[in-house]
């Protein structure tokens, strides 16, 4: 009998959480507001060196120009604030294994260290 | 064969330069390692190679002391890039731009998430697309990438031509006019060539597709798969392990309204499947039940967007996988088969399984190369151990002469490769020509192709 309400309870609470994922009302775990809200500003954000540039516009832009999957956003920050209060190593160690959302090497497969801690000082000040 | 003018390197000034700047050693401090998508392939690369221009490439590969491998996106399962040499990036190859007649000139390193605005914007749209498009264009290509369409082929079957930078430092204009053997072989070549710059691609008029999904018995849709697969432009199916259900998906060309896919609800429901699949592990009969009840409560959707909005969808959760196509005519039998080993051998699978249909091509290396197809995948979460999952699910396809996607994890070699490509020996008699010495040949490519 216990066996059999546990099975009810969980099956009644599985179902409800798939069906709320299934409406679209999937948040993303950190919290932050979904990208729909974003601001325009942290899409035309870009690194003034054009090589930076380019690194950022073909690896980081697509997720955090937009706050797509929960990443914070260029230039926002209050999302950033808790990013780098983890310190740059254990970004770069976020960047190179992979994190949450982000793909390991965030999508750049020729970047070095000094380019992806210039990327990433770039996205949490947005200059 | 050409060679482009010399005049156009943006590092013309500096003749010298280019070798040494291109060829980035690791910096002191953190040696950055490499990894693919899933994490579930490594490497620790000497050096990182990012030419600006196909001379620069072209000099990079003729003078390679070592083996360079091409890396796209890290998109493959398999592990076509690793090695301790060097990886090379075509990020600077990354145009687009129209040419004739809904033709379009891409660069080898545009991503394909980055290619369907711009091309819409010029007018243009690819016939069809896989549902991933993180990929690079020239990473897809070259190991076969496909959507899913009775009457489309892989995405490499609208390549009229392209360009090839060899180890031997030429730079070959291909197609079916000029070194057509080249751009037979070319087309799915897993970057054991030398290094593609660029493809002109075959398009059409941009479209609108419609995007139906429904959940189904699985025991029905293996009735109905063949008339699913011809009464619709696009059609794929998912099982959805240890339910009695699958989800088709289905598109068709549409003049309605644009109404969006909005924010996707696949990562959230992978998860709800792996919760279900670890909560209810102690009782399989019920964990059927509650799988089964829950796939069950999956209301069909319909969108209607553009095409370059409707084909791709958000993969947040990492995988592993393995994608075996086989004859289309046995797709239904084996499927029947991989059923019943995830259901008798597999309880942890929850991964759905996905089924698709391409059709053949001609390109000599091409999965699809004189046969139409479908294709079957399985998926394992990235933690977990792959291995004895797709070994056992490996084992179903041979007998049915499956021929594996060749970014994906498989374990054929070059005696059974041989057996199952008509062109094998014409593919390799162009490979040894081009790169006689092996510069791009890594451990894995060494296994495929079989060279000492």
């Amino acid at each position: 009998m216990r066996t059999l309400q546990i099975a009810a309870t969980s099956t009644l609470l599985l179902t409800t959480l798939l069906f709320t994922a299934c409406s679209g009302e999937s948040g993303n775990s950190n919290g932050a507001s979904p990208a729909t809200t974003s601001k325009p500003s942290s899409k035309k954000m870009m690194p003034d060196d054009p090589d930076l540039a380019s690194l950022y516009t073909q690896s980081c832009f697509s997720c955090h120009g937009t706050g797509a999957g929960g990443a914070p956003r260029t230039g926002n920050s209050s999302e950033w604030q808790p990013r780098m209060e983890k310190g740059m190593d254990t970004l770069l160690d976020h960047t190179i294994d992979g994190f949450q959302g982000m793909p390991p090497l965030g999508m750049c497969m020729d970047c070095d260290e000094a380019q992806f801690t210039a990327l990433i000082e770039f996205m949490s000040s947005g200059s | 064969m050409k060679r482009r003018d010399f005049n156009r390197s943006l590092l013309m000034a500096p003749v010298l330069a280019p070798l040494a700047t291109a060829a980035r050693k690791v910096q002191a401090g953190r040696a950055i390692p490499w990894q693919n998508w899933s994490g579930g392939q490594h490497a620790s690369p000497s050096g990182r190679l990012s030419p600006k221009t196909e001379d620069e490439l072209a000099q990079l590969l003729k003078n390679a002391s070592s083996v360079i491998r091409p890396v796209g996106a890290g998109h493959s399962f398999s592990p076509l890039v690793p090695t301790e040499g060097s990886i090379l990036s075509t990020r600077y190859f990354n145009t687009v731009a129209a040419s004739d007649d809904l033709r379009a000139v891409v660069g080898a390193g545009v991503k394909l998430n980055q290619l369907g605005e711009p091309l819409h914007k010029l007018g243009q749209a690819l016939p069809n697309m896989p549902d991933i498009d993180e990929q690079t264009i020239a990473g897809a290509l070259s190991t076969g990438t496909h959507g899913t369409g009775a009457n489309f082929g892989a995405m490499h079957s609208y390549v009229e031509a392209l360009r090839l930078v060899t180890p031997r430092g030429e730079i070959l204009n291909c197609s079916r006019s000029e070194n057509p053997e080249v751009f037979d072989a070319a087309r799915v070549s897993l970057g054991a060539l030398g290094v593609i710059t660029q493809y002109t691609l075959r398009n059409m008029v941009p479209y609108k597709l419609k995007r139906k999904t429904w959940m189904q018995p699985l025991q029905q849709t293996y009735e109905e798969f063949h008339t699913l697969a011809e009464s619709h432009r696009n059609f794929e199916m998912y099982y959805i392990p240890h339910s009695e259900n699958a989800l088709i998906i289905t598109t068709d060309l549409t003049d309605d309204e644009v109404s969006p896919r909005g924010e996707d609800g696949d990562n959230d429901a992978v998860r709800e499947l792996q919760m279900l699949r670890d909560y209810a592990s102690w009782w399989p009969w019920l964990r059927k039940r509650m799988i089964t009840a829950v796939s069950n409560t999956i209301e069909p959707e319909e969108h209607v967007d553009w095409w370059w909005n409707i084909y791709p969808s958000d993969r947040a959760v990492r995988f592993n996988e393995m994608e075996y196509h086989l004859p289309r005519g046995d797709i239904v039998a084996a499927l029947k088969q991989v059923v019943e080993t995830v259901e008798t051998r597999n309880p942890d699978v929850f991964f759905p399984i996905e089924v698709r249909v391409v059709q053949e091509d001609d390109a000599w290396l091409s999965p699809f190369y004189g046969r139409p197809s479908a294709s079957l995948a399985v998926h394992r979460y990235f933690e977990e151990d792959y291995q004895p999952y797709f070994n056992t699910i490996e084992s179903i396809y041979q007998p049915l002469a499956g021929r594996p996607h060749w970014g994906k994890l498989h374990t054929l070699d070059a005696k059974t490769l041989a057996e199952r490509y008509p062109r094998w020996q014409d593919f390799n008699e162009v490979r040894r020509e081009l790169d006689p010495k092996g510069v791009m040949l890594n451990a894995h490519l060494k296994k495929v192709f079989g060279h000492a």
